[in-house]
């Protein structure tokens, strides 16, 4: 608990209008779309400059609790979730577009301003922000670039660190920075810039961010592929990347997955197959037919049965937006749902495929799969019930060995979602404790006293990390957890 | 285990709140947290108070109380979510039980049953009450009615929403359409159907109701129109008075020879939506249960009706008066997002020649009137109405058409404040006009 004294000095800073502490906000505010994870926290504020965000991680320092920021709270590995005795940190109401720099092709904007939205203006006067998160109608920039976010244009157009020019943050210790900026190029130094990217909330506040943008592609086509075997859609995969071919998205679902879209999303997907691939080609309009064509060509080679071709943008738009749903659909057949996002080199992706599968039978789990086939990014979705306490227990021995698996053909635990809360254990478990020690360091030397987003991608150790506890409880819950001996 | 996916029907109620693993999907859909970007005022936030009430009981707080009705209750997050929570069913039980508690302020509940559970409840009534508010909009009315304003104002009811107030018909609908009327002549008849006039269909917009008839007869109907109806319960039933709508319901019931026809037609979305839930409005223990699923079973909005019965047709012909006149659809919340029709209205526009149908960014945006929040909320509705007005304006629209008496009102007040020439139709008296004979 923060003490009274504490909250009324939080209160002040921000002015009672941005300060809440009901029941009811300290609810909705427990969670994000993370599953299983959630917690209370003591208030929540939303600072309206950043003056106010500095003060507030100043007093954090002095008076010992910690602050959690929050954009809309769409993550999913809980970055956003609350610790013990912290403040939680709003930046989506700062939602402005604060420069549109057409001579160097930038876009300056508030860290709240939600992807989608910054896409669809960027869009209108001729330019194109690729990257594209599963919910990008409703994550903030700022989110995205503290989880380094991916999405379905991966592929081609890479992820958000690859966009991301420069930005204003605050630093756990309540000092004001900028870092990098309109350059293309910039080597003065470490680059710290990467460093704060996909950081996950722990390093510090963005407040202002520079991006880059590209000119809008002239034109786009997508083509669905049906298979009636989940192998043959993997190896067509391989099979188009090895052919020259980059398309913007190539994505994949299996059977389970094409059900429930389809039950939400009514676009006509038949529900008897076994795979299917979602290709799309952008680029200038004769390139973009002959990609089209060849990859159609490829994936009937390899088994498709069909070929859909979109015939118009508002079709292709639903495609893309029911894939993008995949997650939460999948929410229909069960009472919890587990998305995870082990990712492999996109060659070991049929190999992959068949291990998630094997290990879901021998677990006698159920699991719906999708994901960014084209570059290696995948969601194996376990479909479970989090009352049944032995199903759960095999649910997590299950991704002990998807992720080993993953690890054992060159790939890693987590592509696009971040570590957090969700991920922590098997962080741990499959780095190295140097590497792991250099992270707790880089930790410590930003954030002496864990102050901001405690916690998350590593837990905090009592023993050797972060102020002494003040109250006796705290003391008693540490020492419970072999702390101190 | 098998491996089959269950369909979300299968599920019991508690666990059907459990469906939401609150992914934030809803949030860019909700128009309350668009004015607030409060968690708390979003889709996903309210089931998680909702959720935890019910996990833990307890009195309801002020806010809780505050955020269920701050709902517009608009469904676009039904629409929305992928994983198929049902958020209106649980904001309807939710705020069933809020009126069971009787928590709500005694002003506010004292008016509230003065309008649900008397006003509402007969058609002299509601006439009456029709008839005195639209004289009061009349320069000589207001001075008439001044002191009884001056009255209410002090009692804080909601005077200065005249703008939004209905012209009253001379005539009721009912009084002016026969039990009985045969298809045109000349028309291929093919299906014999019941029209149910409403009630404030049948008061304030009888001409909608006299229109949406002869539409139906020249398409080839016979209507039936039962004498005896009133009320289908949708205004009751959403603002959590579910006895007496079960109550007007079971009237409704009542009145139609189901069996004997092959539709029953309703022309304002929100009643066509609540009484397709009339099957689950009575449990299946309930004796009407049976009478009230196949009511919701034959029962249809005007406006897919009318998509079956034009579909196909080459021989329309617009009257030239509408030639390359621009018309655009705003979806009633209760069209889209509970009944889930969005191309049927579309269908239709676009089957008459001539028109010039542009869509309407943000159509299935919610204008703010939902029921009675234009007079509960005023405020919040006049920035959502706002919102909308814009983009009428911004397509240059001559026609706005929708499908809901509340739409109409709100509409036709946003146009009026901001002097825009814009009409504002029903579909179904559009289609009377501008189909030449």
């Amino acid at each position: 608990m923060i003490s009274k004294t504490t909250l009324k000095k939080i209160r002040e800073i921000v002015g009672s209008a941005h300060y809440f502490d009901s029941p009811e906000q300290k609810l909705v505010y427990s969670y994000d779309a993370t599953p299983l994870y959630e917690q209370e926290p003591d208030a929540i504020v939303a600072p309206r400059s950043v003056d106010q965000i500095s003060k507030i991680l100043r007093l954090a320092n002095s008076e010992a609790f910690s602050v959690v920021p929050r954009g809309s709270g769409s993550g999913l590995s809980g970055g956003s979730v609350p610790v013990d005795d912290c403040v939680v940190l709003l930046t989506n109401h700062w939602d402005r577009i604060l420069e549109i720099d057409e001579k160097n092709l930038t876009v300056t904007v508030e860290p709240g301003i939600i992807t989608g939205q910054l896409q669809s203006e960027m869009e209108k006067i001729g330019y194109l922000y690729p990257p594209d998160p599963g919910s990008s109608g409703i994550c903030t920039i700022g989110g995205n670039v503290a989880e380094n976010a991916g999405g379905i244009r991966g592929l081609k157009y890479g992820v958000t660190k690859n966009y991301v020019m420069g930005f204003e943050f605050v630093l756990p210790s309540g000092e004001v920075m900028m870092i990098g900026g309109k350059n293309v190029k910039d080597v003065a130094g470490y680059n710290l810039k990467d460093l704060l990217i996909g950081s996950e909330g722990t390093l510090g506040v963005f407040t202002k961010i520079v991006l880059r943008l590209i000119p809008k592609p002239e034109h786009s086509r997508t083509v669905l592929a049906y298979f009636d075997r989940s192998s043959n859609s993997a190896e067509a995969v391989s099979a188009i990347t090895a052919s020259k071919i980059t398309p913007a998205a190539l994505e994949f679902m299996d059977k389970t997955t094409i059900r429930c879209v389809e039950e939400y999303a009514h676009l006509g997907l038949p529900t008897t197959i076994e795979a299917l691939l979602l290709i799309e080609v952008d680029g200038r309009r004769g390139e973009v037919e002959e990609d089209l064509a060849a990859a159609s060509e490829i994936c009937r080679r390899h088994g498709a049965g069909t070929l859909r071709v979109s015939q118009s943008i508002s079709e292709a738009n639903q495609l893309r937006t029911a894939r993008k749903a995949a997650f939460a659909a999948l929410a229909r057949v069960r009472p919890t749902t587990i998305l995870e996002d082990a990712t492999v080199p996109r060659s070991e992706v049929a190999p992959m495929l068949e291990q998630i599968n094997s290990i879901a039978a021998k677990h006698d789990l159920m699991f719906g799969n999708f994901g960014h086939a084209g570059d290696g990014n995948l969601h194996p979705t376990c479909l479970t019930d989090e009352h049944d306490k032995d199903e759960i227990h095999r649910t997590e021995l299950a991704f002990h060995e998807i992720y080993s698996a993953a690890l054992r053909l060159g790939g890693t635990i987590t592509g696009e979602h971040g570590i957090g809360l969700s991920k922590r254990k098997f962080l741990e478990h499959h780095t190295s404790s140097t590497q792991m020690d250099l992270m707790r360091s880089l930790k410590a030397i930003f954030d002496p006293n864990m102050v901001l987003n405690p916690g998350k991608i590593f837990s905090t150790r009592p023993r050797c990390e972060g102020p002494l506890p003040i109250s006796k409880a705290k003391l008693n819950k540490y020492l419970e957890m072999g702390a101190y001996c | 285990m098998t491996n089959e996916p269950r369909h979300t029907s299968e599920y019991l109620f508690a666990d059907l709140l459990k469906l939401c693993i609150h992914c934030g999907l809803c949030l860019p859909t909700c128009p309350t947290y668009a004015l607030t970007k409060s968690e708390r005022s979003s889709p996903r936030g309210r089931l998680k108070l909702i959720r935890h009430n019910r996990e833990h009981g307890g009195p309801f707080s002020k806010e809780f109380l505050s955020e269920m009705y701050f709902c517009l209750e608009c469904l676009a997050c039904e629409s929305a979510c992928p994983a198929g929570v049902q958020f209106g069913s649980f904001m309807e039980s939710t705020r069933a039980e809020i009126t069971a508690q009787k928590v709500l302020p005694l002003r506010t509940r004292m008016i509230r049953a003065a309008f649900l559970n008397w006003i509402f409840q007969a058609r002299p009534r509601l006439k009456f009450m029709s008839w005195l508010l639209s004289k009061g909009k009349t320069v000589g009315g207001a001075r008439i009615f001044k002191p009884l304003y001056r009255l209410g104002k002090r009692f804080g009811l909601p005077v200065r929403l005249l703008g939004l107030i209905p012209d009253s018909s001379s005539h009721t609908s009912l009084t002016q359409i026969s039990e009985f009327l045969p298809a045109s002549e000349g028309s291929t008849q093919r299906l014999r159907v019941g029209f149910v006039t409403g009630c404030v269909m049948d008061i304030s917009f009888a001409d909608v109701n006299l229109d949406t008839v002869a539409l139906l007869r020249d398409l080839g109907c016979d209507v039936v129109t039962p004498k005896n109806q009133w009320c289908c319960g949708s205004v009751h039933a959403h603002q959590g008075e579910l006895e007496v709508a079960q109550r007007m319901a079971e009237d409704l019931l009542k009145s139609f020879d189901i069996d004997s026809l092959d539709a029953i037609v309703l022309n304002a979305a929100g009643c066509s939506g609540f009484v397709k839930k009339y099957g689950k409005l009575f449990e299946a223990d309930n004796e009407l249960h049976v009478r009230a699923s196949a009511f919701s079973k034959k029962s249809v909005d005007v406006v897919e009706l009318l998509d079956e019965l034009l579909r196909g047709r080459s021989d329309l012909r617009l009257n030239p008066m509408y030639q390359n006149k621009r018309v655009t659809f705003d979806d009633p919340c209760h069209l889209i997002h509970a009944q889930k029709i969005k191309s049927a209205p579309r269908a239709v526009i676009r089957s008459i020649p001539g028109l010039d149908f542009v869509e309407l960014p943000e159509a299935d945006w919610c204008c703010g009137s939902a029921g009675v929040y234009n007079i509960t909320h005023h405020d919040d509705s006049m920035k959502l109405l706002d919102r909308k007005i814009r983009h009428v304006a911004a397509i240059r629209a001559d026609i706005v058409l929708t499908s809901n008496p509340g739409c109409i009102i709100q509409l036709k007040h946003g146009l009026a404040e901001r002097g825009l020439k814009t009409e504002v139709l029903h579909l179904a008296t559009f289609l009377r006009r501008a189909l030449a004979a």
